[in-house]
């Protein structure tokens, strides 16, 4: 079909649309004009017919008759309904089925004027109710009433419709023909100008071959001959231009292969990130078509957070720069990121905008591989973080890679101390770096792994005895890259095992201290007799010489000098008392030993059922030293506190504590002028009575203090010291419940504190029958 | 046209032997039968005989036939033999009047008898008044309007049975009297509908009420339609009772779509709606239903009982239905029919031809149609059989007054003489 008859029919077709409009519209409103118009005039007459018919039925109210009349008026085409009311507005009769409608019923009741303009005349009121057009006609002027003839409109709608369609019909109809005429005329005008038309498109696409039969001298004859001619000329020139195109198409062809065909993605794009061109593998990664991708922004594929950052930072970075490489994530037409390393730089061609070449790899596996290792390696670091054990890693040449916090604290180096240093500084000396290498090296390289323990160094020089595990770390071809040494304090662990090594001693210590005393109690006993004989013997030998010394003074004056035993009675005289002291003094301290020896070895307890006042054991015992004390100093006092309270106790066992106090004190004081001073009081906020001995004398050094009341302990030994004193003493007091303390004075010499409680040992456990302290 | 002139021109009153002999010629000459020993007096009938209320048309012909079918044997009119000439007007105006006018002008009918309903009587009336010249009568139709019973078409038509008015004022007054004061109807939208209308609304209006609400149907309307909107539009006001003022087919669809949406109020029927085939059809459609169908059914009615043996109308009446077994014209028969062998229509069908034959037999021959309405205003306390006299006069043109009500029970119409039962 011709342009110009399309033209044609486009402008009929809009002529021929107004045409149908406005007559549609022109006749739908004469119909509906004339018909409403006819219905009023209808509903008028019949309404008029109505009232008019017989008055006296109106007036007689014979609503019977009225319905038959007004049936009737239903019967014709077009009425709706007839409705009589009464002057009073009720319902005389109507048509209505089942019942009037309520829009019907409630319209506004007509008033007709009283006599007034059109009086006699037909004042009829003609109102439209939904689908009604009702006309009311007053009956009698009114005053017998009204009629009401309701016409049905909707026959005016269907009728106006009608008309529509038909008129719709008729033009349409009307246009087709009209088309079709208008179809023959043109083609006989346009047909030479269509074969133009056509020759010259055909032309257009190179196609010389159509025939052109267009003859005679006229304008387009004339026309169809020129053309016909510059068809040829360009038909000689275009095949020349085809065969270089040719040329060109293989070429760009193979080259557009090679684009397509490299997996690495090669791309151009502007300064506002559109992809000017893409090869296949672009498709392939970003796993879109590639008539997708050109065109589109490079920022569309990246993932929301990184458009700014390209837009902003990427594309004044590659222009300042002129080239830019990295790696980018994508997110690709499946969902998944892609990571693409690139390698873009900036072409500037004179006179042009300067765009953007650049080619890039899919280095999503790598990317992937390289996040799970750094998972993996993240993980692993957070065990070796966690381990209180210290952590070293070496590498190939025992330099430290990374070390746990654990080894820092351990070592007392911080981490910059540490990193690159070589393993041997953790060891002590030289010699322990060679040492631990000729001990270590052999095995590791057989097992792969040492275990072992070695002395290592503190920062500030402290040992550290430590469990060593050391490992090789190879790759999978057995090559070294490395070592793991993991290090245990030992320290802890030596303490302990130096302590169990101490508590075995004193055990045994104990158990020697047990059996002794029963050796002990045993000997004493037997000693005791013989020793009794020598005791008893010995004043009575003394009393004997004393007696017989006149007797042989007087046998030496009659009979001259003489020898007894080696001596001559001169020395004798001198010497024999002095040789009884010896003996008898010797019984006495044997009988003194043994005495503390039963009392040491005595297993049953002492009655605890006293009232031990301490002031009267204190001046007690002071009484019974106070010949030992004279001779050891001039300085001792005695401070007896008030009001303390008596407290549950031995008597006698108390003030075998203060006697063997006074004693040592006494025995450690070097020269008279020292002072001893013993002192009683009552410590209110422990409920405790206190007796003190403070001395001025030698002191202890801390290895005797610790051991004091060990049994069988004594520095004076030599001079008949038992070493049980004390030990018996701190026996007592415990039995008490009390405790014994003793404190180096800042000057000089020791206070002894014992404390006893005023309760008494009641709330302590049963006192142990094994009085002699033991480390348990 | 001729005829009319002719009797038209004979003089009224004379018993004279020359006067009868023109007559009977005449009579005999529109005949066509010949002879003057046997005259035919053609009486003309149109009613439904087809459509929904076709059994009204049938069934009151059928009555009437029985009796003239005995009068006519038992020669009650001597010599003279009466034929009923039948014509179907479906129960529409229009056919009516065509029929009146082909009966009278064509067939010469010698009166118009025992036509059936409101519309197509109230527009044959003004043909009565055109034809008043020639003394046209409507004898007893079937219908209680007012538009026969009053000036101006008073004068052309006899009635046997008492108005609608009377119904519906003795069924308002009986239902006000049980306290049944909110009242609503249900009626056929034209003239007979509105006579009932008029009825209840002039009773209520006595007695300071108004209609509560009212629904209307289409005349034509068949049992198979729905009258759900109407049982609706009805409903909606709570009635105490409604008035049905229709025909049975309506009706009886406006009881079964009542009672089948479980409404219970008492529905009072006017004797119009044919109360033996209004229960036929609800026997027919309720299945074991019937008695929730029936209940609450008032039908007032406007002769007695068929069951009322004690009457020798009703005896008589029985003996003739069942001897005769009387059958509608064949060519009137399009639509089946199952006659009922009693009823209410085909009683007041028989009493119909029973006070025809006897104004008939007091013309004593002469047979002059300007006769007839003295002859009929002359009857006085006639007793035609059922207890009750029929009475007629100057001014009064209604042979009857008693209204009767029935109800249903047990599936059967039976006298209702005591309302308390209907007590609100």
């Amino acid at each position: 079909m011709s342009q110009l008859f399309k033209r044609t029919l486009l402008i009929m077709l809009v002529l021929f649309g107004v045409v149908a409009s406005v007559s549609s519209l022109v006749a739908a409103w004469l119909i509906h004009s004339h018909l409403t118009e006819e219905s009023k005039t209808k509903a008028v007459a019949i309404a008029r017919g109505i009232a008019a018919f017989s008055p006296e039925i109106f007036l007689n109210l014979d609503a019977a008759t009225i319905q038959s009349i007004i049936d009737q008026f239903v019967e014709i085409e077009g009425v709706s309904y007839v409705m009589v009311l009464t002057s009073q507005r009720e319902v005389l009769a109507h048509t209505f089925v089942p019942s009037i409608p309520r829009q019907v019923l409630e319209l506004a009741p007509v008033h007709p004027p009283a006599g007034g303009r059109k009086a006699g005349r037909d004042e009829f009121t003609v109102r439209e109710v939904g689908d009604y057009l009702d006309v009311t006609y007053p009956i009698l002027n009114g005053l017998a009433g009204q009629v009401q003839v309701g016409m049905d409109l909707r026959r005016v709608r269907q009728a106006i419709w009608g008309a529509i369609i038909n008129v719709q019909m008729l033009t349409f109809l009307i246009f087709v023909f009209s088309a079709l005429i208008a179809y023959v005329l043109m083609n006989k005008v346009s047909r030479p100008l269509a074969q133009l038309t056509e020759y010259a498109s055909r032309l257009a696409v190179r196609d010389f071959s159509a025939p052109l039969d267009i003859k005679g001298k006229s304008e387009l004859g004339v026309l169809a001959q020129t053309m016909t001619s510059m068809a040829n000329e360009m038909q000689s020139h275009l095949k020349k231009t085809q065969e270089a195109m040719e040329a060109l198409r293989r070429s760009e062809t193979r080259y557009r292969e090679l684009f397509n065909s490299i997996s690495d993605l090669i791309y151009t794009h502007d300064l506002k990130g559109r992809i000017i061109s893409a090869n296949q593998a672009v498709s392939q990664v970003f796993g879109y078509p590639l008539e997708e991708i050109i065109g589109r922004l490079i920022s569309d594929f990246m993932e929301p957070e990184a458009r700014r950052s390209f837009h902003d930072k990427y594309i004044p970075r590659i222009l300042a720069e002129g080239a830019d490489n990295g790696i980018q994530a994508y997110i690709s037409g499946t969902g998944q990121k892609v990571y693409l390393e690139y390698r873009n730089i900036v072409i500037r061609n004179p006179g042009q905008e300067p765009y953007i070449s650049g080619s890039g790899r899919d280095v999503t596996p790598r990317m992937l591989t390289e996040r799970e290792l750094r998972k993996s390696e993240e993980h692993l670091r957070s065990i070796i973080e966690s381990s209180r054990d210290a952590i070293l890693s070496l590498d190939r040449d025992r330099k430290v890679i990374s070390c746990n916090s654990a080894f820092l604290s351990q070592f007392g180096y911080s981490h910059q101390e540490v990193i690159g240093r070589p393993e041997s500084f953790i060891h002590p000396s030289r010699q322990s770096v060679e040492e631990f290498a000729a001990e270590v090296s052999p095995i590791l390289q057989e097992r792969g792994y040492w275990r072992g323990e070695w002395e290592f160094a503190h920062k500030d020089g402290r040992l550290i005895p430590m469990e060593v595990v050391i490992s090789i770390q190879r790759l999978a071809d057995g090559t070294t890259f490395g070592y793991v040494s993991i290090l245990r304090d030992l320290t802890p662990r030596k303490r302990a095992e130096q302590e169990a090594r101490l508590n075995r001693e004193r055990m045994f210590q104990a158990a020697k201290m047990v059996s002794l005393g029963t050796v002990v109690s045993g000997v004493a006993h037997e000693i005791n007799n013989p020793i009794s004989f020598v005791t008893l013997n010995a004043p009575a030998l003394r009393r004997i010489w004393d007696d017989l010394v006149p007797v042989l003074q007087r046998y030496h004056r009659q009979n001259g000098d003489f020898q007894a035993g080696g001596f001559d009675f001169q020395e004798l005289q001198q010497e024999m008392p002095l040789l009884l002291d010896y003996i008898v003094d010797g019984a006495r301290r044997v009988k003194s030993i043994v005495a503390d020896l039963k009392s040491y070895a005595r297993h049953t307890p002492a009655e605890m059922d006293q009232q031990v006042r301490i002031n009267q054991v204190v001046e007690s015992a002071f009484t019974l030293t106070r010949n030992l004390i004279g001779k050891a100093t001039e300085n001792h006092y005695l401070r007896l506190g008030r009001d303390i309270p008596p407290f549950p106790g031995n008597i006698q066992r108390v003030e075998q504590v203060v006697v063997n106090l006074l004693i040592n004190a006494c025995e450690a004081l070097p020269d008279r002028s020292r002072a001893i001073e013993l002192s009683t009081y009552y410590l209110a906020e422990k409920d405790q009575v206190v007796i003190q001995v403070r001395d001025e004398g030698v002191g202890m050094d801390p290895e005797t203090l610790s051991r004091v009341t060990d049994p069988f302990f004594t520095t004076k030994r030599d001079t008949g010291g038992t070493g049980l004193g004390l030990s018996v003493s701190a026996g007592i007091v415990e039995v008490h419940g009390g405790t014994m303390s003793f404190t180096p004075n800042p000057e000089r010499g020791v206070t002894v504190r014992v404390a006893f409680p005023v309760r008494g040992a009641a709330s302590r456990p049963e006192p142990r029958q094994d009085r002699r302290k033991a480390a348990s | 046209m001729r005829f009319w002139q002719l009797g038209a021109a004979g003089k009224p009153g004379r018993r004279s032997l020359a006067a009868a002999a023109v007559a009977l010629w005449l009579l005999g000459l529109v005949s066509g039968a010949g002879t003057a020993a046997a005259r035919e007096i053609k009486i003309g009938m149109s009613a439904a005989f087809s459509g929904p209320s076709r059994a009204l048309g049938i069934e009151l012909y059928r009555g009437a036939l029985a009796y003239i079918n005995y009068a006519n044997q038992q020669r009650l009119l001597g010599e003279d033999h009466l034929v009923v000439l039948a014509r179907d007007d479906g129960y529409q105006p229009g056919p009516a009047v065509q029929n009146t006018i082909d009966l009278v002008e064509k067939h010469r009918v010698f009166l118009l008898f025992n036509y059936v309903g409101t519309p197509t009587v109230t527009r044959v009336l003004p043909l009565l008044k055109m034809f008043s010249k020639s003394h046209l009568f409507l004898l007893f139709p079937f219908t209680g309007a007012e538009p026969q019973r009053r000036l101006p078409y008073r004068d052309f038509v006899f009635n046997l049975r008492p108005s609608y008015l009377q119904e519906t004022k003795g069924l308002v007054e009986n239902l006000l009297r049980v306290g049944r004061r909110r009242i609503a109807i249900f009626y056929q939208a034209d003239a007979y509908g509105r006579s009932g209308w008029v009825g209840v609304h002039r009773t209520l209006a006595a007695h300071g009420l108004k209609i509560l609400a009212e629904a209307t149907y289409h005349r034509g309307a068949r049992f198979s339609d729905s009258f759900q909107q109407q049982v609706d539009i009805l409903r909606r006001s709570r009635p105490d009772a409604v008035i049905s003022v229709g025909a049975y087919a309506a009706c009886a669809g406006f009881i079964r779509d009542a009672r089948a949406a479980g409404w219970e109020v008492p529905i009072a029927n006017l004797s119009f709606v044919d109360s033996d085939n209004l229960l036929r059809l609800l026997k027919k459609t309720a299945g074991t239903q019937l008695r929730r169908y029936t209940q609450g059914l008032i039908v007032s009615q406007v002769v007695p009982s068929y069951q009322e043996v004690s009457l020798p109308a009703v005896v008589q009446y029985r003996r003739l239905m069942d001897r005769y077994q009387p059958r509608i014209p064949s060519e009137l028969a399009t639509e089946p029919y199952r006659p009922l062998r009693y009823s209410f229509v085909s009683m007041e069908g028989f009493l119909n031809a029973k006070m025809l034959v006897k104004i008939l037999s007091l013309m004593k021959g002469d047979l002059r149609r300007e006769r007839l309405r003295r002859v009929i205003e002359g009857v006085r306390d006639y007793d035609i059989g059922i207890g009750v006299p029929v009475n007629f006069g100057p001014g009064r043109h209604q042979g009857l007054d008693r209204v009767y009500y029935t109800t249903v029970r047990g599936g059967k119409l039976v006298p209702m003489r005591d309302w308390r039962k209907w007590r609100k």
